[in-house]
């Protein structure tokens, strides 16, 4: 058993280090605004397979929790603050995020193979 | 208000409802309200220290740092729950015969209840800092009207109601399904702990996504819906989950299973019926 467990973690060392390393040629940071309760752009480009960097801008008072729960992404961004983070890499699709500290506020992310439309 | 009911009431769903579990599963142990208030009020300071650390933009809980916390905290409940499970599959007779007798005590200490003080206060902290961090902003802003902020205290008084059903519902379960049925219960939250984990950390970077939408069952039962939201608490229902989030899943709930069987059996062996 205590094998096994040592094998995992050494598994998990490894895969995080090659992870972690792994820089694909550094694509264009996505930029979305928060003004007025509203996600501006509403609809964010990706290219496929690719990691790409996103700041999320909240330029109301209130603070705004951006998240995707199919991306795996849960950010929370205080009013006139900015966050960065990353997206991806992830397979071609259509796919959502929304604020979690309001419903209303949603999005979506649309993933090809060649990020085409802005 | 209704904005600010909503979600005050959310965020304060998810730990309410844990507590109820918790609660019930701690029936029969000596002082457990104390042990649970004192996890809540440890909760609740460790969101205050968290939601002050995120306004003074200090580095430590800037992006990364958020998601690497929120992965620890929520596997530290994972594993306290594993304990708790494993020291009940252990005893679980013993407490449905204690919890028939009125007044009886329990001989095994603290340790099962210092478990679930943990898990008590770490719901309380991963959720407690975001609604902490939402009633500053209300608070801090001028235009904010009382009604807001009555929204905010009944979305909170909402959701402890949610968790108070919960346990009324629970505790009318007979005795000699009650802590089987609370053992499963702690064991499918602690797996959905374990994938909202593994969601944090691949967001650091620390492990990748093994793939997204393994499967999608957002048209049959979508996770923001309330029914979703709800199962997504019980039992870490995911409707278009990423592969570290199925396998972490998996993995907790197979390990969980394992222990708590191993011990089942070798306390059957030893103990005379």
């Amino acid at each position: 058993m205590k094998k096994i467990c040592y094998w995992l973690l050494a598994g998990s060392v490894g895969i995080s280090v090659v992870n972690l390393a792994w820089s694909a040629d550094a694509p264009e940071a996505v930029e979305v605004n928060v003004i007025n309760h509203e996600f501006n752009p509403s609809v964010i480009h990706l290219k496929a397979g690719v990691e790409t960097p996103i700041s999320v801008h909240n330029q109301d008072l209130m603070p705004i929790e951006f998240e995707s729960t199919e991306l795996a992404r849960e950010v929370v961004v205080l009013g006139h603050r900015t966050a960065h983070f990353t997206l991806g890499p992830v397979e071609a699709g259509e796919y959502h995020f929304f604020n979690d500290l309001n419903h209303s506020m949603k999005g979506s992310i649309i993933v090809t193979k060649d990020a085409g439309g802005k | 208000m209704g904005a600010s009911l909503v979600i005050l009431f959310r965020e304060v769903l998810e730990a309410a409802l844990i507590v109820a579990v918790v609660l019930g599963a701690s029936r029969g142990l000596p002082g457990r309200g104390l042990w649970v208030m004192g996890g809540i009020v440890l909760g609740l300071m460790g969101a205050g220290v968290l939601a002050s650390l995120v306004i003074s933009a200090s580095s430590l809980l800037s992006g990364r740092g958020q998601a690497l916390f929120s992965a620890f905290i929520l596997l530290l409940a994972v594993v306290m729950i594993t304990w708790h499970n494993v020291w009940m599959a252990a005893h679980s007779q013993q407490m449905r015969l204690e919890l028939k007798q009125v007044g009886a005590d329990v001989q095994q200490g603290h340790r099962p209840m210092l478990a679930l003080l943990i898990v008590t206060a770490t719901a309380l902290m991963r959720e407690g800092t975001e609604a902490v961090l939402f009633l500053w902003a209300l608070l801090a802003d001028q235009a904010s009207s009382h009604d807001t902020l009555l929204g905010g205290v009944l979305g909170v008084v909402l959701g402890v109601t949610a968790g108070f059903v919960l346990y009324q519902g629970l505790v009318k379960i007979p005795v000699r399904h009650f802590f089987t049925v609370t053992r499963w219960l702690l064991l499918f939250i602690a797996a959905g702990l374990s994938a909202q984990a593994a969601g944090f950390l691949s967001q650091a970077g620390v492990v990748p996504d093994f793939g997204h939408g393994i499967w999608n069952t957002s048209a049959w039962l979508d996770q923001a819906s309330w029914l979703g939201q709800l199962l997504h608490i019980l039992v870490g229902y995911m409707a278009r989950p990423t592969g570290v989030q199925v396998l972490f899943y998996g993995l907790t709930l197979v390990s969980m299973l394992y222990l708590m069987m191993r011990q089942q059996h070798s306390h059957d062996r030893t103990t005379p019926k």
